[in-house]
């Protein structure tokens, strides 16, 4: 046990290093004797694009307390910016993909300095509206997107190596996510990660002590969309293809689900999340009887949501990490409750 | 010397008069009372200074040994720097942070790490993190909380919370602490303890406390000064002992009480 | 000519405007009664409307007389049950969540209802008749009777609601659970009988919203899309604190719906309308009729 509180202590997410170089194990074992259907790669590829959305999303309602309901859109113009250097530019993988973030986020604070002057029912509804604008931006601006007939893309290349082996490409995105779990963690461990969180619990209290709300939540927007556009630009270069309807409310609805669902404020929770977003689909499609059921992965992630808020305010991997994890791995000196739940108790 | 000086204060509500041509001064290094019966308007007072209600017409100066400004110059979340604190009348902690975030969170503006040096830890980061948990731990040293650096906020026993508000505006290093009812909720003993504490907040670190308090045995033991309202308007100024036997105080709360 | 165009969207807006109307007020009713700003208004209305539809379909295979007729009032009975079932099933045990929590819960909603829809009844697009067919010419003027018949349901229905909650003592019962449910619930107000009725009311809401906007868009699980999102601008520039305020909102998008997708563009009707919202918020941030909460510290 002292040991491992030492260890916790010193390193803090060597939790996240020991998990990611475990499966970049895997990844290379796999590689060498081809464990894993290229079915299974691709759906790999995608819990961990996905779960870098999840954990931007997680950023703006998990630690902030804000609600958006375009952030697709951010995601989508991620992909498409992605889309566009690599076709007419020929840049460099990770210019790209640092701009396919800068860009999103340019626009999330513009959008943000008028947005974030409402309260969360309207913020979510002016958000509803801001994704919907931004999903028809996407089929008419066809100089930029090819509107329908949508655009095909390369995977990337460093240093002269082509990444075209979806294997190949899974372990760089591994890479990436890990770095984005780093920052994350330094992020919401700091000064300006407790002010948002001091936001999201008391807006007067936190006011007081000299956090300006409009500064702390322009940042949370800011920094979602970054993470959100890195996303769009990693779905971009997964896919091989970017399509407009792809950017609907429904992703929108995707990330809240996956952040709901997996716990909010929780790195391992935007994990979890994505996740099971991905893999319910997949789960119900190899059910005998729900796979004959048109879009059952719907009914079963609304449930699944609905439940959660019910029995697990915590979400699914804080849940169980409050509950098995923590418990055993940090003993008495982890920093327990910094979650955010969704009981009644935690309005502010 | 006063470190606070309200002047000509007047607020309304849609017509109803809430606080009416206010004036009183806080002696610097005092613990200074605002009484009143239910409804007086303490609690408007409280948040117009702190810039959560904008006033009809008045001034609020405030001094802190150097300069003098006007706090209807700042914005809410600007006070704190110029040093005015405060706390709530129902508890407004952090409920899903620890008890240690809290105190950090406190500390907010006076810890200067930037975005850059938090999210890549770079040189500057430790040591400024170091310092200010180091502080964090000796206020909660202070105020009997320590042993729950990483409880969350909201699992803390009310009389707890109520402390733990305090520490966590003692983390601004304040000139000023404004408190909202601080004893409310608070058993005998408890009281008791905040009593002391209180006194030697002051004389200590000299910091000067401004408090709404119900309690009156709290207020009488404790303040140096006391201003006493009734429907927005001051009815009597001075000491426990002259707030004890003036007539128009005593009246405003009988009266208030056949309501 | 340009003035009998202009007359014509401005009944065509009147038309949506006042469905828009009655899907707003649903939504701000419920939200004003129990906090929760459902977001599954426009999924819930789909879903009574491809009850609707089946039923019309199915009685005119039978051969009833008056298929529409049937299909009508069985719409009204379903759209009761199912705002009952689902206040029943998914909102009363929620009630402990916080107010994010209660949000997030008509999002999942959103995902239930329609995924049920599609299971149900496909993904296909229906036909749907008008209440009322054929048209009225008067002077180049092309009038539907239709027109006429919604804005006409739709002030019937205002009218019964707004009568109810001014007049009758579960009106009072209402008004009261919105202005603080604990006190209510202390005085004597059943507010979980309040609650469960304001969930049936706008349930039918938007089910009429959605039976008198099908002809236009067709019967399909995307159908209430648009006027989801437009009854929510609505309610957002009449103001979520009043109740005639989602009313006059709606009339006024609906109409300038109409006017800028005759005169600017359709492809860009919705988002030049929510551009004006947003305008309009900034100046008015709490919409036309509403008002800013006071702030208790």
């Amino acid at each position: 046990m002292m040991f491992q509180d030492k260890l916790i202590n010193s390193h803090p997410y060597i939790k996240y290093i020991i998990v990611t170089a475990v499966f970049f194990l895997v990844l290379l074992i796999d590689l060498q004797f081809i464990i894993f259907t290229s079915r299974t790669i691709n759906l790999l590829i995608r819990v961990v694009y996905f779960g870098i959305m999840a954990l931007g999303f997680n950023m703006l309602l998990g630690y902030a307390g804000q609600i958006s309901l375009g952030h697709a859109a951010y995601m989508g113009l991620g992909a498409y910016l992605t889309a566009y250097f690599s076709n007419h530019m020929g840049w460099n993988f990770m210019i790209i993909l640092l701009l396919s973030g800068l860009i999103p986020m340019a626009l999330g604070i513009i959008l943000g300095l008028v947005a974030l002057r409402m309260e969360r029912l309207y913020l979510a509804i002016a958000t509803l509206g801001l994704g919907v604008t931004g999903q028809m931006i996407f089929q008419e601006w066809r100089a930029f997107t090819r509107g329908f007939s949508g655009i095909r893309l390369e995977r990337p290349e460093i240093l002269g190596f082509a990444f075209n082996n979806s294997r190949h490409f899974l372990m760089l995105i591994t890479v990436i996510l890990l770095l984005v779990i780093i920052l994350t963690y330094n992020f919401s461990r700091s000064r300006t990660g407790r002010a948002l969180s001091a936001m999201r619990d008391s807006e007067y209290a936190s006011q007081s002590l000299g956090i300006s709300l409009f500064k702390y939540k322009l940042l949370a927007f800011a920094a979602s969309s970054f993470y959100v556009g890195i996303a769009g630009s990693l779905y971009a270069y997964a896919e091989r293809y970017v399509h407009p309807s792809t950017w609907g409310v429904e992703l929108s609805l995707d990330m809240l689900a996956m952040v709901v669902i997996g716990g909010l404020a929780s790195i391992g929770g935007s994990l979890v999340g994505a996740g099971f977003l991905v893999l319910v689909p997949r789960l119900t499609a190899a059910t005998p009887v729900l796979a004959d059921i048109t879009n059952m992965n719907y009914i079963l992630t609304g449930l699944a949501m609905i439940l959660v808020i019910k029995y697990m305010p915590y979400g699914i991997y804080t849940t169980i990490d409050l509950k098995l994890i923590q418990p055993y791995l940090m003993g008495r000196s982890g920093e327990n409750f910094r979650y955010q739940d969704l009981k009644k108790e935690s309005d502010s | 010397m006063s470190v606070l000086k309200i002047e000509a204060l007047r607020k309304t509500f849609g017509g109803l008069v809430a606080v009416d041509d206010l004036n009183f001064a806080v002696p610097r290094g005092s613990i200074y009372g605002l009484i009143g019966p239910n409804g007086a308007g303490k609690t408007t007072v409280f948040n117009i200074i702190t810039r959560f209600y904008q006033p009809d017409s008045g001034r609020i100066l405030f001094h802190d040994g150097q300069e003098k400004v006007d706090l209807l110059d700042y914005r809410v979340h600007e006070i704190i720097k110029l040093g005015v604190a405060r706390t709530f009348q129902n508890v407004e902690l952090f409920n899903n942070m620890t008890v240690m975030e809290n105190m950090l969170a406190g500390g907010h503006t006076a810890l200067e790490t930037n975005f850059f040096q938090e999210v890549f830890r770079l040189p500057g980061f430790g040591k400024k993190e170091k310092e200010a948990r180091r502080k964090a731990r000796e206020v909660l040293d202070f105020l009997n909380l320590s042993g729950r650096e990483n409880q969350r906020a909201s699992a803390q026993a009310y009389g707890m919370q109520k402390l733990l508000e305090l520490g966590r505006i003692l983390m601004t290093d304040p000139e000023i602490m404004l408190l909202d009812e601080p004893s409310a909720g608070m058993n005998n003993r408890e009281t008791g303890h905040l009593a002391s504490l209180l006194k030697s907040i002051q004389q200590e670190f000299e910091i000067t406390i401004f408090l709404v308090e119900h309690d009156m045995s709290l207020v009488m033991n404790i303040c140096d000064r006391i201003t006493a309202i009734n429907f927005g308007r001051k009815i009597f100024e001075g000491s426990p002992e002259e707030i004890q036997s003036s007539e128009a105080v005593q009246e405003a709360y009988l009266g208030s009480e056949d309501e | 000519m340009g003035r009998i165009i202009f007359i014509q969207n401005i009944i065509g807006g009147l038309e949506t405007g006042s469905l828009y109307a009655l899907a707003a007020l649903g939504v701000v009713l419920i939200y004003r009664v129990s906090d929760v700003t459902n977001f599954a208004q426009g999924e819930m209305a789909m879903f009574s409307t491809f009850v609707t539809f089946t039923v019309w379909t199915y009685s005119r295979a039978a051969g009833y007389s008056y298929p529409y007729l049937i299909a009508f009032f069985s719409a009204l009975i379903f759209s009761a049950v199912f705002g009952y079932l689902i206040e029943r099933v998914f909102i009363r045990p929620t009630t402990e969540s916080s107010l994010l929590g209660k949000m997030i819960v008509t999002f999942g909603l959103i995902l239930i209802v329609n995924g049920s829809a599609s299971a149900i009844f496909g993904t296909d697009s229906h036909y749907l008749q008008r209440a009322v067919g054929g048209t009225i010419i008067i002077s180049n003027l092309v009038i539907r009777p239709h027109s006429f018949f919604v804005i006409f349901l739709a002030l019937v229905i205002m009218g019964v609601l707004f009568y109810m909650i001014k007049y009758t003592m579960f009106g009072v019962a209402i008004r009261a659970t919105a202005q603080d449910r604990e006190t209510a619930r202390l005085m004597g107000v059943n507010t979980i009988k309040v609650t469960a009725f304001t969930w049936i009311m706008a349930t039918i809401m938007g089910a009429m919203a959605g039976l008198m906007i099908a002809p236009a868009t067709n019967v399909s699980t995307g159908m209430m899309a648009d006027v989801h999102l437009k009854s929510f601008i609505a309610a957002v520039l009449g103001g979520f604190t009043s109740f005639v305020g989602p009313v006059i909102g709606g009339l006024i998008i609906g109409v300038m719906d109409n006017l800028v997708g005759y005169y600017i563009s359709t492809n860009w009707q919705t988002v030049i309308v929510y551009g004006i919202l947003i305008l309009i918020l900034i100046f008015k941030p709490y919409g036309l009729f509403g008002t800013r909460p006071q702030k208790k510290v």
